[in-house]
């Protein structure tokens, strides 16, 4: 369709424009990362996946990304699950059986070879078959110094979930056992997880001198079941505070996971309301042009009261009252949209367009308004509009986590967008809390994706530009 | 030149009303959308039924309690009746639209103004000050700021300066707001040399330079994340801009009749580019509103955006309302303004 020398002349300007380049590249990173996520979970998963807190139970809550560590020297730690319903290693699990009685042994034992003390420690102690009278259940903890300590013995009618590092009991018991052996008193307040893992000399007396005791931990877990047919079983969970590409937020979820399922959301929508918008604005300008008289006027008139709308106001109060979803959100963006600036200047372009001569021409073999309009004028305002057209994808990218982030978009209780994980982190303090990667990744990949949009709206427009050919 | 100041002041006229019209229309438009699901109704209900049961309860205390809310539910009937809201919403839509021309927005659920009271208008109007220092002076400066320093790289066509320019020009895709985030982080939460939020610091100076300096000072952080934002694409813009203009035939005859270049620049290049600059400034100005919000928000300036902010929390209907209505006008005071600029500087307008 285009001739050969065009072409060739499109490639050398191209290699030219290397901000053109980097912005094509960026461009398609993103779509590969969306057409990976959108293929891996498909829309309905990702909308219950990200809104089901029960999901993400055995991850760390506001874990760091794991790459941190290589920046560290004292490594921070990652989560360790050792589950006795698994045949990982480290599980031992030994049945005894006396008559009625069963005794389940199960020794958990985890290698920690870390510098930094767990976020948590949560034991889950599981039965199955139908338990109606009380099993006794003991647990201990054995340290890599042989120390061994009894946590609890406690009598279960069910599934138990024994939050370690939350047992005030233990944590007294277990600092009144170190204070009279190290015969001082601690400088601060000190937690069970540090407790648990610490070298018990005097280092662990001082917050700035503590320091982690390393090898294997083990803990105990015996079970008195007075039904044989009832099955035991045990998961410890070891949360670390590192996890994954991005770490995780406060509710557990993987950021790296919310940020790319949030990416093909990002690129659809921004995408489309740029298209429609601009699509709509050049056939509203051109009608108007073309037209002229009455519709022309009408048209003016109606351009210049939605100007006079403030749009985003009004946007915010319809998505308070309507809880606008990320495509109902579009529908109303488009719909205000339709004669609003774009309008003049797509007008102006084609009221210059219509005298030129070969419009002339083709009235006079009887052409169409519709053929002049398809064939003539459009591809020739395709210059201008197009690199408009990718400059504003960012804009309505922006303007949709921006409504995630006030917290009035709908997205806020199913799709899983950057400004929806902006939005739960506010929320959570995360900025005061230190937890920076929370607000840093999501807005990381919004920076990138306006970057590369504008990159390659700007490097078309310097190479289509018709008035900038004369320089 | 009397004919000239008429022709300037018909023009005017003609605009003033036209836009007069635009503003309506679109506060109509604007109260149409809105209460698509009765929620302007809602407002207006809930604010009756509060002041009927609240005049009745006191009123009649010698009642019983059930007999009181009986007589309030009659006269709430007969309200709703005056007020006619048995009719179709478009007798209704018109009542809204001269309570809001006349700026009668009722009293709000829950916001107070500082003197705390709660009737919208003046809440809002509180908030009005503080929004037109802040965005006007940054338009102003950005503005400015765009032209000058595009006219001067604009000499530099091709040179290393022209590169920077250019490839810096998509920092603009991101709005001002985003970096203002950024700018807190660094700035205030880190290097600790700019206030956290607000306009004033508490407790505010007590000396009135003292106050504008505070002013200043926490106005440095959205000035800083503006210029981020909106400097580049204006500077690659106007640098543009102004490198097709300079070859236009008539600046090279003033260049070969030996004008200095900087007069040059002044009178054959700035001057009758203007028109276009002035309507640029005029979109300029009406789409910074948008980011306008989120910043002050962002910023926690004590302006109108963060009172949409907080109305959102406190789900403070009339108020949201008001804020949109009141931005309308903004808008058109905006065009107006802008108008009578473009009159002044485009010689074609007064002749006409």
């Amino acid at each position: 369709m285009f001739p050969l020398s065009s072409l060739r002349r499109g490639l050398y300007n191209l290699k030219r424009e290397k901000g053109l380049l980097a912005g094509i590249i960026i461009l398609l990173t993103l779509t590969v990362i969306s057409l990976y996520a959108a293929f891996a979970a498909p829309y309905h998963e990702i909308v219950r996946k990200w809104n089901t807190v029960e999901l993400w139970e055995d991850y760390p809550r506001n874990a760091l990304p794991v790459w941190i560590n290589l920046f560290r020297d004292k490594k921070l730690p990652e989560t360790i699950i050792k589950d006795s319903r698994t045949g990982t290693p480290g599980v031992l699990k030994e049945v005894k059986r006396l008559n009625e009685i069963k005794i389940t042994r199960i020794v958990l034992t985890f290698n920690y070879e870390y510098d930094d003390i767990p976020s948590e420690i949560l034991l889950k102690i599981i039965f199955t078959g139908n338990l109606s009278r009380r099993a006794t259940v003991t647990i201990k903890w054995i340290s890599p110094d042989g120390d061994t300590v009894t946590f609890k013995q406690i009598a279960l009618s069910g599934n138990y979930s024994y939050f370690i590092s939350l047992d005030l009991d233990l944590l007294n018991s277990l600092r009144k056992r170190l204070v009279s052996v190290l015969g001082r008193e601690f400088t601060y307040d000190v937690d069970i997880n540090t407790l648990l893992f610490a070298v018990k000399d005097s280092t662990i007396l001082e917050k700035s001198t503590v320091r982690i005791s390393r090898g294997n931990y083990s803990i105990d877990i015996e079970t008195i079941v007075l039904e044989p047919h009832v099955n035991v079983d045990a998961k410890l969970i070891v949360y670390g505070k590192v996890y994954g590409m991005a770490g995780t937020d406060g509710y557990r979820r993987d950021l790296w996971i919310g940020v790319v399922w949030g990416t093909p959301a990002a690129l659809a929508f921004g995408l489309s309301a740029a298209l429609i918008v601009a699509l709509i604005q050049m056939f509203v300008g051109a009608v108007s042009a073309w037209l002229g008289g009455v519709t022309d006027f009408v048209i003016q008139r109606l351009t210049e009261i939605f100007m006079n709308i403030p749009f985003y106001p009004l946007l915010i109060m319809i998505s308070f009252v309507y809880k606008l979803d990320l495509w109902t959100l579009l529908l109303v963006i488009v719909g205000l949209g339709i004669f609003g600036a774009g309008v003049k200047s797509m007008r102006s372009i084609f009221l210059t367009l219509k005298e030129v001569p070969f419009i002339e021409a083709a009235k006079a073999y009887g052409a169409s308004s519709l053929r002049i309009i398809t064939l003539y004028m459009i591809p020739r305002i395709l210059p201008t509009l197009i690199p408009n057209l990718i400059t504003s994808v960012p804009y309505y990218v922006f303007l949709e986590a921006s409504l995630a982030i006030i917290g009035v978009s709908g997205t806020l209780r199913s799709v899983v967008t950057w400004g929806r994980i902006l939005n739960d982190a506010y929320s959570s303090g995360a900025l005061y809390l230190g937890l920076h990667h929370w607000v840093l990744i999501p807005s990381l990949f919004l920076f990138i994706t306006s970057l590369g949009f504008a990159l390659i709206g700007l490097g078309l427009d310097r190479m289509l530009n018709p008035r900038l050919k004369e320089i | 030149m009397s004919r000239g100041l008429r022709g300037i002041s018909k023009f005017i006229g003609l605009r003033v009303v036209s836009v007069c019209f635009t503003l309506v229309a679109a506060i109509y438009i604007i109260i149409i959308i809105v209460n698509l699901g009765g929620f302007i109704d809602q407002i207006v209900i809930s604010q009756v039924r509060q002041q009927i049961y609240e005049s009745v309860m006191e009123a009649q205390k010698h009642l019983p309690i059930e007999e009181r809310r009986r007589i309030a539910e009659q006269l709430l009937e007969l309200e709703i009746k005056r007020l006619g809201f048995d009719k179709p919403f478009i007798y209704r839509s018109f009542i809204y639209l001269r309570n809001a021309l006349l700026w009668d927005f009722g009293r709000s659920f829950r916001i107070t103004s500082s003197s705390g009271s709660k009737t919208v208008s003046l809440i809002v109007l509180e908030r009005l000050g503080p929004t037109i220092l802040l965005f006007t002076s940054l338009n102003i400066a950005i503005f400015f700021s765009q032209l000058f320093v595009g006219l001067i790289v604009s000499r530099y066509y091709g040179k290393l300066i022209d590169k920077i320019v250019t490839s810096m020009s998509p920092l603009s895709s991101i709005p001002g707001w985003f970096y203002g985030i950024f700018i807190i982080l660094v700035f205030a939460a880190w290097l600790k040399l700019l206030p956290f939020s607000g306009m004033l610091s508490a407790p505010p100076p007590e000396d009135v330079l003292l106050k504008i300096l505070d002013i200043l000072w926490h106005m440095i952080g959205p000035f800083i994340s503006w210029f981020i934002a909106y400097l580049p694409i204006g500077v690659y813009y106007y640098r543009t801009f102004f490198l097709i203009f300079s070859r236009e035939d008539y600046v090279e005859m003033a260049q070969a009749k030996g004008v200095p270049q900087n007069l040059v620049e002044r009178r054959y290049i700035l001057r009758p580019s203007l028109p276009p600059i002035i309507t640029n400034l005029a979109l300029t100005i009406i789409g910074s509103w948008t980011g306008a919000i989120i910043t002050e928000t962002v910023f926690g300036w004590p302006g109108m955006g963060r009172l949409i902010h907080e109305a959102l929390q406190a789900m403070d209907s009339p108020v949201l309302l008001a804020t949109s209505t009141i931005y309308a006008y903004l808008l058109a005071v905006t065009v107006i303004v802008l108008d009578v600029v473009y009159v002044i500087v485009d010689p074609r307008v007064r002749l006409a």
